[in-house]
């Protein structure tokens, strides 16, 4: 698999870290409750590995937001996932705990897209900032599946190889919601990403 | 320009809004949709910065969103569900005139225009119908819900209750105390095994029929009248019935009897609880009996005496009646016991209880064992000429006995002396003194030579 240095990963994190920060204050101002983001590690792996990483069942029914995103250096599809029940827990957040929500409807889809725009958002803007790069996105889309299927309806699209950046124990502290931040990028993409990224890192 | 125009009337046909902004967020284009929507024409929408329009809107998610849109490229996603910093948009209906509030989504685009400069293509689309189909859909799913829970409560408070009956039930299956129960015609609806016990009547016999089959024919019927007026009035009664079984004997039971009402208050069934007293009754009988009662001669004993001759007394006085008394002495009964024995003497003593018992059988007359060998007699409504009679009667029955006496100085057998007196109470009369003339009149009688009958 491929490697940057401890301190590169440092300066990686600590960058995602700053505009998850930016993104945690924009979502504050839309809840009463103060909500705080955490990134505190990052795994490079593949689709094989990914649920195991994750400690995430095949048969668990995940959900997730998805955008593409493309820049010089950085072609990637980036995803906040989150288990169902989480992201459940997410949309009372913020549409208010007094509806009780027992299954994600179309409303709960479009409030987590729009959550999971902001996070997306802020993390590519932060990997953008450091690759010195013009990285447009598209709109989100919510889907849902078991996590068997995560990653399946991808590989039949691109047969390519496929790298995974894990933002792993990204939680929203209030209410203990653990989300994941995913970077699905093909193998041609991650080369000039990470010589890029390490790059200006140093 | 036909591109132009076209766009316009493409854009003009569509439903929902459709914004453009340029680098410094002044307005580009404003379809008709928002024109009419935002009540704002594109006249005096056009070349305005957008936050100088909507003031409100400075510091929102929007501007935050556009900002990123301009600077970073970045598409946006708002949504009416957890923005409440949204346009002012408003839908008038034709019809009534009034205006709704139109939820609504924004979906943000970077665009760059033909010199390469950022713009931003804001598309805002009416969700209004989408929410209140939701909403109804929400609605009907919490109303299910609501009354799931209450038929679950309904079921558990059911369940709750026959438990509570299946306790109730066992609980009458098994009590020793007989549980009647009639509906308000007193007609039998329900009894319980130890109904059956007491009574006699089974189940088979009893329900269906009036409660007026374990009448016995002994209480007068105001008392059944007392007992109903009460259980009208009060919705309850205490007391006891003697009733009768079906093969005809008699017993007492100890009754509670409740009434149940319905929700006006009237009364649906009578319930009567109750235990067979005939036992205590009868033990109550013979404890009185035996606290009144001479054990050896079995007529009353003195202390009975005692108290019946002052109500007796009293009677007469009130009914200016004749009322006789009369003393009976065994002649030399002393003599008799030291002769036969105590155990002889006894017998003596029984076989003159007996002809005492024989001869005087008017219920509200008095016999009693006075002490010793003494007997006293209470006669109301009796006169002199009467009570002597009597007497005499008895005082030659006795003699009639046979019983032998040989150291009698009177007779070969045993004889017996009466004092009887006779007044007719008054305000000047003493019932000290009608005992005392009484014992006079019978020690006169021994004075006079035993074995007769003096009258005062």
């Amino acid at each position: 698999m491929f490697k940057i240095n401890e301190i590169q990963e440092d300066a990686l994190k600590e960058a995602i870290n700053i505009s998850i920060g930016q993104a945690a204050a924009s979502l504050n101002k839309m809840i009463k409750e103060e909500i705080s983001l955490s990134v505190p590690s990052l795994k490079f792996t593949n689709e094989k590995e990914a649920l195991s990483i994750l400690k995430l069942e095949p048969e668990k029914e995940l959900a997730y937001v998805s955008q593409k995103f493309i820049g010089k250096y950085l072609q990637t599809e980036a995803m906040l996932l989150f288990t169902e029940k989480d992201s459940l827990e997410l949309v009372k957040l913020f549409i208010g705990d007094h509806i009780k929500v027992e299954e994600m409807s179309s409303l709960g889809q479009e409030a987590i897209s729009e959550i999971g725009n902001i996070i997306l958002n802020a993390c590519i803007a932060s990997l953008a900032n450091i690759l010195k790069d013009e990285i447009s996105g598209t709109i989100p889309e919510f889907y849902s599946c078991k996590g068997e299927n995560l990653f399946k309806a991808k590989e039949k699209e691109i047969i390519k190889q496929k790298i995974l950046i894990i933002f792993i124990d990204f939680k929203i502290e209030i209410k203990k919601i653990q989300g994941y931040v995913i970077l699905v990028l093909d193998l041609d993409s991650l080369g000039s990403f990470l010589d890029r990224l390490i790059k200006n890192l140093t | 320009m036909l591109e132009n125009i076209l766009l316009n009337q493409l854009t003009n046909c569509i439903k929902s809004g459709i914004v453009i902004l340029n680098s410094k967020k002044k307005i580009l284009f404003w379809n008709q949709w928002i024109e009419n929507t935002a009540g704002i024409t594109s006249k005096n929408a056009l070349g305005k910065n957008i936050f100088l329009l909507f003031p409100n809107l400075k510091g929102s998610r929007l501007e935050y969103a556009i900002e990123n849109s301009l600077t970073l490229k970045q598409s946006g996603f708002i949504s009416h569900t957890i923005n409440s910093n949204m346009l002012p948009l408003l839908e008038k209906n034709l019809r009534t005139g009034e205006e709704k509030k139109i939820i609504h989504n924004i979906r943000i685009y970077p665009l760059k225009n033909e010199m390469d400069k950022v713009i931003v293509f804001l598309h805002i689309t009416d969700e209004t119908s989408y929410v209140e189909k939701e909403n109804i859909l929400k609605q009907k799913a919490e109303d299910e819900k609501r009354l799931n829970l209450k038929l679950m409560q309904e079921i558990t408070e059911r369940l709750n209750i026959e438990k509570k009956l299946r306790l109730s039930a066992s609980i009458i299956e098994k009590t020793t105390e007989g549980v009647l129960i009639t509906d308000k015609n007193a007609i039998i609806e329900f009894v319980n095994p130890a109904f059956t016990e007491i009574t006699g009547f089974t189940n088979l016999e009893a329900i269906g029929r009036k409660v007026s089959i374990l009448k016995s024919g002994k209480h007068k019927s105001e008392y059944y009248d007392k007992m109903w007026q009460c259980l009208n009035n009060n919705k309850s009664w205490r007391g006891e019935f003697i009733n009768k079984k079906p093969q005809g004997s008699l017993y007492v039971v100890e009754s509670s009897i409740f009434t149940i009402l319905n929700d006006s208050n009237e009364i649906t069934h009578y319930v009567n609880i109750f235990h067979d007293i005939t036992l205590r009754k009868e033990h109550e009988e013979k404890l009185k009996k035996l606290s009144i009662t001479d054990s050896l001669t079995g007529l009353n004993n003195r202390r009975y005496f005692l108290d019946t001759f002052e109500r007796i007394y009293n009677s007469c006085f009130r009914n200016k009646e004749y009322l006789s008394l009369a003393f009976l002495d065994v002649d030399f009964f002393k003599l008799y016991n030291d002769t036969y024995g105590h155990q002889k003497g006894d017998l003596c003593l029984k076989k003159i209880a007996e002809v005492i018992e024989k001869m005087i059988k008017r219920p509200d007359d008095v016999k009693a064992r006075y002490g010793g060998e003494e007997f006293v007699v209470i006669m109301p409504y009796t006169d002199s000429k009467g009570s002597k009679r009597i007497m005499e009667e008895i005082r030659k029955e006795i003699l009639n006995l046979k019983i032998p006496h040989e150291k009698s100085k009177v007779e070969k057998y045993v004889s017996i002396s009466i004092g009887v007196v006779t007044i007719v109470p008054g305000p000047e009369t003493l019932k000290k003194d009608l005992l005392n003339k009484a014992d006079e009149a019978m020690y006169k009688a021994k004075k006079e030579g035993r074995n007769r009958v003096v009258s005062i």
